[in-house]
């Protein structure tokens, strides 16, 4: 039975790791760290797997937390992490659009760690307000206020970009 | 303006066409995983032993006395459980700061969180996270905040160091209402223990009615021997996002631990290698 159940998890690593380290990535913004949000959530998802009965159900399991991770990893970040004189790798050579990379990352980076998880998992995830509340622990209502209120903070750090950038 | 459809966009470009390679989580995570589940395991006999020794302890007291000796405050400290994220919630409690003071596991996964309800009804949340960094040539400790600003700090019975500080902003308080307090605890092995104090308990729950535990009471803490053995008892796990080498951004003649308590710049900056995954407790 275990060695069925490793199996299972094994295949949900290798079907979910790079998925849900894109959405890491959005989240935080650095690979690195992206890695180890990635890593909490499959061990936390390892250590609940043997009561698995519907493995489709862990993939909303494993989005919840990453998220949750992130939003408390990046709210004990904010107070009290320390200078390192190093740019974040936003700025790394990568393929694609690196100046628009560069500015969305930018400005990501300066959310509010909530509102920054409710918008990736409305855009980026696609999920609903009813689905990302259910991530999130929020009431909709809250959740809709919060994309509303996120959005108002990304045009605000971003101006007119946003916009530009949306349509480039 | 802009649609959905259009975010999503934005997103998809913001991720670099060439990223790294996946690391295999697996390994890692059927460890921790595994290490997960057997503390909860532990946790729940434990809770199943002192709920089974409050019952008989309530069946012998309707039979016999009608009071016990021992005080309410007590119990947990005599509890059979060999749990170490018990053992410092008893300690936690028994520490003479705390006194009259409840303190409750409230969270084991990802971070060891404690609920502290004080006389007063305030609360204040503490959180410990035990990890491991070993320090590569002379590190130096740091307060925390990317602003340079002064800490308090001590040296401990076992050599360890302490060092404490909190939000500044507003006298502790950021914009929001969020309010931090911070312990760090270098252990002369080059273990780091983190122990935080907010007035947040649950991300999306408001503020909790109080304070955080203040800075002074954190070093308090970490000065209990009691408390510090509990403290590395816990299970640490290698720290991954620890930047491989951080670079010293203050002076070293401000930098410099000295061997005596006082207060002062300190910064954790130099080589920092986590160790393999054998290592971890």
């Amino acid at each position: 039975m275990k060695r069925k159940h490793d199996s299972e998890f094994d295949d949900f690593v290798v079907g979910r790791s790079a998925a849900l380290r894109r959405t890491a990535y959005l989240l935080c913004g650095d690979w690195h760290h992206a890695e180890d949000l990635v890593q909490t959530t499959f061990a936390q998802v390892y250590a609940r797997w043997h009561r698995v009965r519907d493995p489709n159900a862990m993939n909303a399991y494993a989005r919840k937390i990453l998220v949750r991770s992130y939003v408390d990893t990046a709210r004990k970040r904010s107070s009290t992490e320390t200078a390192t004189g190093a740019l974040p790798d936003v700025a790394d050579a990568g393929g694609g659009d690196p100046d628009t990379r560069v500015a969305l990352l930018a400005a990501l980076d300066r959310m509010t760690p909530a509102y920054r998880a409710v918008l990736v998992l409305r855009f980026w995830e696609d999920q609903s307000a009813e689905q990302t509340a259910v991530l999130l622990n929020k009431s909709p209502g809250s959740v809709r206020s919060s994309t509303a209120r996120g959005l108002e903070q990304l045009r605000a750090i971003l101006g007119d970009q946003l916009a530009d950038l949306s349509h480039a | 303006m802009i649609t959905d459809d259009d975010m999503h966009d934005l997103f998809a470009r913001a991720i670099p066409d060439d990223e790294p390679s996946l690391t295999d989580f697996r390994p890692v995570a059927r460890a921790e995983g595994t290490r997960l589940r057997r503390r909860r395991r532990i946790r729940v006999g434990a809770a199943a032993i002192a709920f089974t020794a409050v019952l008989g302890g309530t069946a012998v007291l309707a039979v016999s006395t009608p009071w016990s000796e021992s005080g309410g405050r007590g119990s947990a400290a005599a509890s059979p459980s060999v749990d170490p994220v018990e053992q410092l919630r008893a300690a936690l409690a028994a520490d003479p700061a705390l006194a009259g003071s409840t303190v409750t596991l409230h969270q084991v996964e990802g971070l060891l969180i404690y609920a502290v309800t004080h006389p007063d009804g305030s609360r204040s949340r503490l959180d410990v996270q035990p990890q491991y960094r070993k320090p590569v040539g002379s590190p130096r400790m740091s307060c925390g905040g990317p602003e340079p600003r002064a800490c308090e700090w001590a040296v401990l019975s076992d050599g360890s160091q302490a060092a404490v500080d909190g939000l500044h902003e507003g006298g502790g308080t950021r914009a929001d209402g969020f309010k931090h307090t911070w312990l760090e605890i270098v252990l002369p092995d080059g273990q780091v223990i983190g122990v935080s104090s907010t007035n947040v308990l649950d991300t999306n729950a408001g503020f909790l009615p109080g304070d955080p535990l203040p800075q002074q009471q954190l070093l308090g803490l970490a000065k209990n021997p009691a408390v510090l053995a509990a403290l590395r008892a816990i299970p640490y796990t290698p720290v991954l996002d620890e930047p491989a080498a951080a670079p010293c951004t203050r002076p070293p003649t401000e930098t410099t631990l000295p061997g005596g308590n006082g207060k002062g710049w300190l910064q954790y900056c130099g080589s920092l290698t986590p160790p393999s995954q054998g290592a971890a407790k």
